[in-house]
């Protein structure tokens, strides 16, 4: 495997002194898919819940069933994605998008 | 973050994998005990062993001790004897969500000893017995775990070739990988399914963005209206008498079509009190949710739900997919070797992050980041299956009469736990923490069916084989071929140490 080969080349140098940089790009990533996706997946919930064409209960549990797969999704975007920038910016826009809309129906989101 | 995708998702599966790891390593394992646990329950009340099964139920009796123990309760809740477990489990609920439970003789309705039983494993599944933040937490773990497999997947370019190929011999790195690979592979369609499912269980709690939308945020309406579940408000007025509950079995048997498991009575004290019919979930995938409902006071029939709409049996079909209540024995058998699968390629998994660094890991010593990694891994991957049979053990060894049996044996798995973490990663200095734990563990279980033997009546080998009591005489049997198993794990452990100690520095793959 070419990461273990990696691994081993950095394994042979003296320790490396502590970087700040990739530290905190990493530290966002990880909030990118933990916080920014659960709001994505939590936006995409409502949003669902407002516009499947089911009864109430059905909307609610069609919506939460394919949040996670949402989430698992936005988790791997954030390590994909070129920039941790990206990697928060997408998932929070369309996540407030999402929940906005919802939010401004809330009579038709409640509806049976 | 790195220059390929495949890369960057090798780093996300290799750092989500270890820091998730050890939870989801106690997860899997409490989960795949979780498949026996009725047998487990059954298995740990010696004192019901012998008794033929009965038809007969024992709500009234049940619920008359119920009055005794809480007769303010918000509910009584009591099921019936079945052929997985023969004792009656009993649970009064108070308004403030605690609950407390006693099993009853389903012959006398008398309360029999306590005990931890297949239920504790059970617990530990779902909320590590940590309540609420315990449930958030190994949801968060089966998100991990989604994204982890996912990513691993990602990363697999030759994920059918890998298939076959085990290279135990090879050692080191070469052969934890293939061994992590074999299991994740075979096991890829159930771990996905598990995980997903698992979280999916608990969506009311964990992704409530649209009960918020369409029901203001009440889970209970929303469980209401989905299931067609019946409810009455509390007047405030005592109830004046309580209906025999056994007397209504057969109605609402009847009105069911399947068999009554179940019974519950809501504020049982209040004169808006319901008497809740239900069944199990062994007929098909998706559980059985339904229920009838009668008067408390009078016995008068006031509801049946009715059946469930395509979202809700969704949701059922999910849940009843995980908790695998509908396929009988032979399921639970392939769940439980599935399960078995995935606490070998978690635990495999974290050894290949160990060998693939190990010589950083020598270089660093005990007290580094490699060191506290080396002790998790043994005392979480060994520690564990020595403390669950210990409780076991515990079980057969505490004596009957002592107080608080059941918080008694959970000492005993904590304290085992413990001290088994501290002496593995003590001995992982010396290359023997694994050796150790193992052998133990390997002791306890064969040491398991003669404890049985000597402390017990009706419940060894030599009286459940001929009584044909095939689940007890399982739990048995599988100890020692577990023993059998942690044995050669043992042996396997002493000679790499062996390998080890003449050659300072681990040999890379």
């Amino acid at each position: 495997m070419s990461t273990a080969t990696s691994a081993n080349a950095k394994a042979t140098r003296p320790a490396t002194p502590f970087v700040w940089r990739p530290r905190v790009a990493v530290a966002a990533r990880v909030l990118a898919a933990t916080v920014a996706g659960y709001f994505f997946a939590h936006g995409l919930t409502a949003f669902l819940t407002l516009v499947l064409p089911f009864a109430r209960a059905d909307r609610v549990i069609a919506a939460s069933m394919f949040a996670f797969v949402a989430w698992c999704a936005v988790a791997i975007y954030a390590f994909a994605a070129r920039s941790a920038w990206r990697a928060w910016l997408w998932p929070v826009l369309g996540g407030a998008a999402l929940l906005g809309v919802t939010l401004a129906f809330p009579q038709f989101a409640a509806r049976a | 973050m790195k220059d390929s995708l495949i890369k960057s998702m090798a780093w996300l599966h290799t750092w989500a994998g270890l820091v998730v790891g050890w939870l989801l390593f106690v997860i899997f394992v409490g989960g795949t005990i979780a498949c026996f646990d009725a047998e487990l329950d059954d298995w740990t009340r010696p004192s019901l062993h012998g008794q033929p099964p009965t038809t007969q139920t024992q709500f009234d009796a049940a619920f008359a001790l119920s009055r005794e123990r809480a007769p303010d309760a918000h509910a009584w809740w009591a099921h019936v004897s079945g052929p997985r477990e023969r004792g009656i489990e009993s649970y009064t609920l108070l308004d403030d969500g605690t609950q407390s439970k006693v099993v009853l003789d389903p012959v006398s309705g008398e309360p029999i000893p306590g005990t931890a039983g297949g239920e504790f494993f059970f617990v530990l599944h779902y909320n590590l017995h940590a309540g609420t933040l315990g449930m958030y937490l190994v949801g968060l773990a089966g998100m991990l775990m989604m994204v982890a497999l996912v990513a691993g997947v990602l990363i697999h370019k030759r994920i059918f070739k890998d298939f076959f190929t085990f290279r135990p011999r090879a050692g080191g790195q070469r052969a934890w990988l293939d061994g992590h690979n074999v299991t994740g592979v075979l096991g890829l369609p159930f771990h996905l399914m598990i995980a997903y499912t698992g979280v999916a269980i608990f969506t009311a709690s964990y992704m409530f963005g649209g009960i918020n939308a369409a029901y203001g945020g009440d889970i209970e309406h929303f469980f209401g209206e989905a299931g067609d579940y019946y409810h009455r408000a509390e007047t405030g007025q005592p109830l004046r008498q309580l209906h025999s509950v056994d007397a209504l079995v057969a109605d609402a048997q009847r009105r069911m079509g399947v068999r009554v498991e179940w019974a519950a009575i809501e504020h049982p004290a209040d004169s808006s009190a319901v008497i809740a019919f239900g069944t199990d979930h062994s007929r098909r995938v998706a559980w059985d949710m339904q229920q009838v409902y009668y008067d408390a006071a009078t016995g008068a029939f006031l509801h049946q739900t009715a059946p469930p709409g395509a979202g809700y049996y969704t949701y059922s079909w999910l849940g009843g997919l995980h908790m695998a209540q509908f396929g009988g024995s032979a399921l639970r058998w392939l769940y439980f070797l599935l399960g078995v699968a995935g606490c070998v390629m978690i635990a495999s998994g974290m050894q290949v992050w160990v060998a693939k660094r190990a010589k950083k890991v020598a270089q660093a010593g005990a007290l580094s980041g490699y060191g506290l990694v080396l002790g998790l891994n043994v005392g979480v991957v060994a520690g564990m299956p020595l403390a669950s049979a210990a409780l076991l053990l515990a079980n057969r060894l505490l004596p009957a009469t002592l107080p608080e049996r059941a918080a008694a044996e959970i000492t005993v798995f904590c304290a085992v736990w413990a001290l088994a973490t501290v002496w593995g990663a003590w001995r992982t200095r010396q290359g023997l923490g694994w050796r150790d734990l193992f052998g133990l563990t390997a002791l306890a279980l064969f040491a398991l069916p003669w404890v049985n033997l000597a402390t017990t009546t009706h419940s060894h080998l030599l009286a459940t084989i001929p009584r044909g009591e095939r689940s007890l005489a399982a739990v048995d049997l599988s100890a020692l071929a577990f023993a059998a198993a942690f044995a050669w794990l043992a042996r396997r452990s002493a000679v790499r140490a062996r390998a080890g100690a003449s050659q300072p520095v681990p040999q890379e793959a």
